[in-house]
């Protein structure tokens, strides 16, 4: 179980806090959908979840493990893909995920199992032998998702993982989501794409200045809106221009 | 020409290389203990430059003087001209790739609706931006010497203003011709960093030669006095080869005793900078394209074999290789550091100065404290490094990616620490063992100063990279900027600076004043030892601070 509590975060040029007492939780199992205009606080929240950014209150914690007083034992937990992934270019990929292999220290078999099966999955198998700075956008996007996967991470964090895929990867991409998530695994993402949050996720978060506005299910927004039949779309653009 | 202007404008702004240089000092922080750190580093820095400044001023004015004597009234412009250029060769080497080709704003302005012609001219532009300073800083007191000693005119005037204006554009028409070579050849589609490496070693001898040659001739007096009868007797020979062979800085020279040399030397700058920029631009688009995969290399099509595993601190200590050289400028900086004493030697061979470094050494070696002397000379230069002051600035952008990872601060320390060690520490085991079997040093010697010299690095290493982790430069748009331009490698510098001033005190000084009756070898083990302890811990603490920040 991911919980953030009071989770706030201000940054020095701003007048009002970018994340702001922020209250989630996501369950085993379950695929989390994070939605919100931008500038919302979607990714200072979760650069806060991942521990790249510290937050100015409130705690963060998985499983009982909280990211401040046990951080290694946190990270070893957690897979991220951020939205514009950073490597070493010089490095071909399956160096880089050598080196991702090595720092969480995974035996010979499983990385060899791991890294064959998820480049196969995500159609990332003969470039691997090339260096990163000849990759495309997209390319990079599967190194980075193989990456955060490798480990099997108890949480999965995806920034905008549809992002410059194909087709053909990004529906391997949810389908390895929705076998990630039934094998008990959370998976959080953010995405702008409300038409594969309505269909994927099992949970939605909507958030706008920093607080958030909605958590549950898909058909609770539609009850709490009084429209059943509307799609993710409408609903998602009436509770932020209500607001606004 | 508008949008050329408006494009190195935009650079400027953007890039603010002398801001950032600046707002290294911190005189902005709060601390009071910070703010004092800041103002001693900006007075050394001041009394550097005014040293290098009186050193140059009485070099020219040596030059100039003996030019009269010798019937050559250009030679201390010539020596300015000569040393300006390669001053600006060696400064811009490692970055003239960058600025015109691998820069990171290009991809976005590429994307721009500017013409390459444009944009290639920009880049020329910023380059000249960067490099003339250089130019100018090595040159400005030969022009003030030659008005001194020659009087002012309006034939001077001119000729210092295209000296100052248009000297750059040949080393740099030079620098930029090699760089588009290099970035188009197959040598940098196989190695990136080798030829260029090479390039400037091969500068770097020369340069030091040079500054060899600047106090070659002081009188033993000490009182910037020289020995002209001894600067004749030796130099006129060299001076006539440099003179056939640098004919161009020849006409430079005179540009500001004649106006046909002036005309000709304008004739020239602009004909070769006009070649340069002209295969600047028509080869601008597919360099770009070369420069940003690398080479001319193509996915390979081969089957992708995974290496075996290895620990933790095993694969943090390659990441730290692959960041080393991932940039060229950062691959001649340590090359060059690890390899100061044999680049030495070389360039005494060069210039005809070895004679007088061995008749040094030998007075040296007839005295009793040879031994130590012999290592305390090695161990500053050994530790004249950057590699742990900036290592953490090294990684720039990337530092992000250790806060992600689930390694201890103290593991990131460790892998620094290992390198360091094994780059640096290992050359001056070779290096102290080999000086001292040399000189003839016997076993026991050889039992204090290999430990001595691993132990050593074990004390500065730890406090240099504290220093980077303390305020890491991760915001670096240009290598140099990480590292030959980063405040933290001074203070480094400083620091291994301070700790062979220990060994000098323990070792030479103490006894030579008679103050104790052997040198105090067992003390300095034991300070080093409590000041290496307390230096690593004090390198993790700031670590664990900087991944949590």
């Amino acid at each position: 179980m991911l919980q953030c509590r009071g989770l706030s975060k201000r940054y020095p040029s701003q007048k009002r806090n970018a994340v702001d007492m922020l209250d989630l939780d996501v369950a085993g199992g379950e695929i989390f959908g994070f939605l919100g205009p931008n500038g919302a606080g979607k990714s200072t929240t979760i650069k806060m979840i991942v521990g790249l950014l510290e937050a100015d209150s409130g705690t963060v914690s998985l499983d009982g493990l909280d990211l401040v007083s046990s951080p290694i034992e946190y990270k070893r937990m957690i897979g991220y893909c951020p939205d514009e992934p950073l490597f070493y270019e010089k490095m071909t990929g399956l160096a880089h995920l050598g080196f991702i292999a090595d720092i969480h220290g995974l035996d010979e078999a499983t990385r060899k199992e791991r890294i064959t099966t998820l480049s196969e999955q995500l159609l990332l198998v003969d470039e691997l032998a090339d260096p990163i700075s000849t990759y495309s956008h997209g390319m990079r996007q599967k190194l980075s998702v193989i990456a955060a996967l490798l480990h099997s991470p108890k949480l999965l964090i995806l920034d905008e993982p549809m992002v410059g895929l194909d087709p053909k990867a990004s529906y391997n991409l949810k389908e390895l989501i929705k076998s990630y998530a039934a094998l008990g695994k959370l998976v959080f993402f953010s995405t702008h794409v409300l038409e594969v949050a309505q269909n994927l996720c099992t949970k939605l978060g909507i958030i706008e200045e920093g607080k958030l506005r909605f958590s549950g299910t898909f058909s609770e927004l539609q009850q709490m809106e009084g429209s059943e039949a509307q799609s993710l779309e409408t609903l998602f653009l009436r509770l932020t221009e209500d607001r606004s | 020409m508008r949008e050329t202007l408006l494009l190195l404008k935009a650079y400027w702004v953007g890039i603010k290389p002398y801001a950032m240089f600046l707002q290294r000092f911190g005189f902005r922080s709060r601390r009071r203990q910070n703010k004092v750190l800041s103002v001693v580093l900006a007075a050394l820095l001041v009394i550097t430059f005014g040293y290098f400044m009186v050193m140059l001023f009485s070099n020219y004015w040596a030059y100039q003087t003996l030019g009269m004597m010798i019937d050559r009234p250009y030679l201390g412009l010539f020596f300015a001209a000569v040393v300006s250029s390669v001053a600006t060769l060696v400064y811009t080497l490692t970055s003239v790739s960058n600025v015109l080709y691998q820069a990171p704003d290009i991809k976005m302005l590429q994307a721009l609706p500017i013409e390459e012609r444009t944009l290639a001219l920009s880049r020329l532009a910023i380059l000249y931006a960067t490099a003339a300073p250089i130019y100018w800083f090595f040159t400005l007191p030969a022009m003030v010497v030659a008005a001194l000693i020659g009087g002012f005119s309006f034939q001077l005037f001119f000729g210092a203003l295209f000296f100052l204006v248009l000297g750059p554009i040949l080393p740099l028409s030079i620098l930029t011709l090699i760089g588009v070579a290099i970035m188009r050849s197959r040598i940098f589609e196989r190695s990136p960093g080798l030829s260029k490496t090479i390039a400037m070693v091969l500068f770097i001898l020369f340069f030091v030669g040079l500054s060899s040659m600047m106090t070659r001739y002081l009188d033993q007096s000490g009182a910037m006095a020289y020995d002209y009868q001894a600067m004749i007797a030796s130099l006129v020979p060299l001076i006539e080869v440099l003179e056939r062979w640098l004919k161009p800085l020849l006409v430079q020279a005179n540009a500001l005793l004649s106006f046909s040399s002036l005309f000709w030397f304008i004739l020239l700058s602009l004909g070769v900078g006009a070649v340069a920029m002209q295969v600047v631009v028509a080869t601008y688009h597919s360099t770009v394209a070369l420069a940003k995969i690398g080479g001319h290399r193509r996915a390979n099509g081969r089957r992708a074999t995974l290496e075996r595993g290895r620990s933790p601190l095993v694969a943090l200590m390659r990441r730290e290789l692959v960041v080393l050289s991932s940039q060229n400028a950062f691959v001649f900086e340590i090359v060059g550091e690890l390899f100061i004493p044999l680049i030495l030697l070389v360039v005494w061979i060069i210039t005809g100065t070895i004679g007088d470094m061995a008749a040094l050494f030998s007075s040296i070696l007839s005295l009793d404290m040879a031994t130590q002397i012999i290592f305390v000379i090695l161990l500053l230069m050994g530790n004249f490094s950057l590699l742990s002051s900036t290592s953490v600035s090294r990684q720039g952008k990337y530092f992000a990616l250790d806060r992600l990872y689930p390694v201890e601060a103290a593991r990131y320390v460790q892998a620094k620490l290992l390198l360091h060690l094994l780059l640096v520490g290992v050359t001056n085991i070779i290096y102290v063992s080999t000086a001292l079997i040399l000189i003839g040093a016997g076993a026991k010697a050889l039992a204090w100063a290999i430990p001595l010299s691993v132990l050593s690095v074990a004390v500065i290493a730890p406090l240099q990279l504290a220093i980077d982790y303390r305020n890491p430069n991760e915001e670096w748009t240009l290598a140099q900027q990480a590292m030959k331009s980063n405040l933290n490698g001074l203070f480094g510098l400083v620091i291994a600076l301070g700790w062979t001033v220990i060994c000098a005190l323990f070792l030479i000084l103490l006894p030579l004043l008679g103050v104790v009756r052997a040198p105090l070898i067992a003390p300095l083990f034991i300070i080093g030892a409590v000041v290496a302890r307390w230096g690593y811990r004090f390198a993790i603490n700031q670590a664990r601070l900087a991944l949590s920040r």
